[in-house]
């Protein structure tokens, strides 16, 4: 009963946007995804032989096609990063200066995109790319006035002007 | 059964659909429900909402005109120039306050990245922010030293989590506004106060953060004064490993009774150097530590009244019983002790280093047999050349080295930690880039 297995192409699996876009990607791809991982492990699809035609697609219902597409991207970049040691990342210091190059160039994108990929990154639970997007947003916050923070990213000052003096004068010792 | 009735259905659907198509009234919107009245009546029925009514009356009308139709469906019945005056609706969320839109754990771990400086301007954009800032592990190991605070600030941040805090060198001035004076409690486990500034009457704050604090294990009080409240609050404490009173004012021998009371148990390194606490404070000691006590410096403890008020022999003797694992014993300007107490010092099992300068009661003769010590530090009592002798003769023993000239114990920032209290880091209010 032993079936010869043929080892021809990579597994593939097989995702679906929450705008039923079907996107195929490599098994050791989409490992980066804790979520997706999971699913699959948990649902036994590394021990089924089936083709890619036939396979149940991973449903990702808070994704959308754009988004999934670009998080594919990301991981398929980085596929051969170390795997993270999550207690070391705690223990390091808190850096915001250290994203690679490949990553700072596809980050700069519109807040929205890039919101959306946070949002993506943080239900697929993949800590890397989320990290980034994080360290992102921090570097654009870095440096600017409250004021200058509400502009770029659109934030209505919703505090009372009382409430904003004692906002300022408390922290008015810490310009210096 | 089931699957035959579904199937039925699904072939009754087609058939109605089939007649939709040929009434042209269809649309892709319209549900299911009024498809099956639409067939059942075969015209247009007075339920249907008015705009395919409309369309069925006018005949056989394009798809196109339909749609339109639809679409405007609010101007149609409206006349004309009256939407003019329709209230205007708030453009629906676009790029508007996106980032609030994250989880607030999202927005935990972006703010947790930012330098304290950043961390509170991002405070006072908006509310949101403000609370999220609050909670956000920042604040957990804080330098706030050598700056200038109100008083109210230093609580309320001590309020949002913060366990290890440096407010060595913070001048603290009185809150110019009211601030609630209300008892809190804090998460504080290493607290270092060393010289402090007071402006006013602040010196209630420090009481209050050490009354506040529950939890402490290491606390360095240099350069305070030591008030009853502070004594009597600390004598409830019994957590304390690591306690600083060095150059402590009003370290009277009550206060360091009350202190020790307790802390006097579980102490591991206790520094009262120049705080002249005399020979009763010095017995205090003596009496209250035990043998968790490795490391004690009792230097300098001649009153300003009286300079022979200060420790004795029989306060080293009782000392030597009562903690035999001291393995650091710093009793530097103490004119009373004899060659009885570097006697006695030498009989502790562990004991590598011994402070005794300028110790003139002792003659240096005795240090010849200091062999199994790793470290002796014996200023001011032999010359250059003696030393030398000393250091020839004793091999393994370190006599006199500069960098241990100032003792560490119990210190928060001995020289090679400067930056980081009792070995912990704490981050600094200045910005990286």
């Amino acid at each position: 009963f032993l079936f010869p297995i043929k080892m021809t192409s990579p597994r593939m699996i097989k995702l679906t946007s929450n705008d039923d876009k079907t996107f195929e990607v490599e098994r050791d791809v989409i490992k980066q995804s804790v979520t997706v991982n999971t699913l699959i492990t948990d649902l036994n699809m590394d021990d089924e032989d089936v083709s890619v035609e036939n396979q149940m697609a991973i449903p990702l219902p808070n994704v959308d096609a754009a988004t999934l597409e670009m998080v594919i991207t990301w991981c398929k970049q980085h596929r051969e990063d170390p795997p993270r040691n999550e207690e070391e990342e705690e223990k390091k210091e808190k850096r915001t200066d250290d994203i690679p190059e490949w990553d700072k160039t596809f980050l700069d994108v519109e807040q929205s995109v890039l919101f959306a990929l946070i949002l993506a990154a943080n239900y697929m639970d993949i800590k890397g790319l989320l990290d980034n997007c994080c360290k992102t947003v921090a570097n654009m916050i870095k440096g600017k006035t409250p004021d200058e923070i509400r502009k770029h990213f659109n934030i209505k000052n919703d505090f009372t002007p009382e409430e904003e003096e004692q906002i300022r004068k408390e922290n008015a010792w810490c310009e210096d | 059964f089931f699957m035959f009735s579904g199937g039925d259905r699904k072939r009754q659907n087609e058939k109605m659909d089939e007649d939709y198509l040929e009434m042209d009234c269809s649309s892709q919107e319209n549900s299911q429900d009024d498809l099956v009245r639409s067939a059942d009546s075969g015209v247009p029925n007075s339920s249907f909402n008015s705009d395919r009514s409309m369309s069925s009356r006018s005949g056989r009308t394009s798809p196109g005109v339909l749609m339109s139709l639809k679409k405007n469906v609010d101007s149609f019945y409206r006349t004309p120039g009256a939407l003019k005056f329709r209230r205007r609706c708030p453009p629906p969320d676009t790029i508007q306050d996106v980032i609030l839109g994250l989880p607030d754990d999202v927005l935990l771990h972006i703010i947790n990245r930012l330098p304290l400086l950043d961390l509170v301007s991002v405070m006072q954009s908006c509310k949101k922010f403000n609370m999220i800032a609050e909670a956000s592990a920042s604040w957990r190991y804080l330098d706030l030293g050598e700056r200038t605070i109100p008083d109210d600030v230093i609580r309320r941040i001590i309020m949002r989590g913060t366990t290890v805090l440096r407010l060595c060198g913070t001048n603290i001035t009185r809150a110019n506004y009211e601030g609630d004076n209300d008892a809190f409690s804090s998460k504080l486990t290493h607290l270092d106060l060393t010289s402090l500034s007071f402006i006013g009457d602040t010196q209630s704050i420090v009481t209050r953060v050490v009354i506040s604090s529950n939890y402490l294990t290491h606390l360095s009080l240099s350069g305070c004064d030591v008030t009853l409240s502070m004594a009597s609050h600390l004598s409830l404490n019994c957590r304390l490993s690591h306690l600083d009173l060095s150059m402590c004012g009003n370290l009277s021998p009550s206060n360091l009774s009350l202190i020790l009371s307790r802390a006097g148990r579980t102490l591991e390194e206790l520094n009262v150097s120049c705080s002249r606490v005399g020979r009763e404070g010095g017995m205090t000691i003596a009496t209250n530590c035990t043998a968790h006590l490795l490391r004690l410096d009792l230097s300098g403890s001649a009153t300003y009244e009286n300079p022979d008020d200060s420790i004795d022999d029989e306060v080293v003797a009782t000392l030597v019983q009562n903690c035999p694992r001291l393995l650091e014993l710093h009793l530097a300007d103490s004119p009373n002790i004899s060659e009885a107490a570097y006697d006695s010092a030498m009989e502790l099992r562990y004991m590598s280093y011994l402070a005794l300068s300028r110790c003139y009661g002792i003659h240096p003769q005795v240090y010849l047999s200091a062999g199994r010590l790793k470290y002796l530090s014996i200023y001011g009592l032999l010359s250059e050349e003696g030393v030398n002798t000393l250091r020839s003769r004793l091999p393994d023993t370190k006599i006199n080295e500069l960098e241990l000239a100032i003792s560490t114990v119990a210190r928060p920032t001995p020289a090679p930690h400067v930056t980081s209290l009792w070995g912990i880091k704490v981050r600094p209010f200045v910005s990286y880039s």
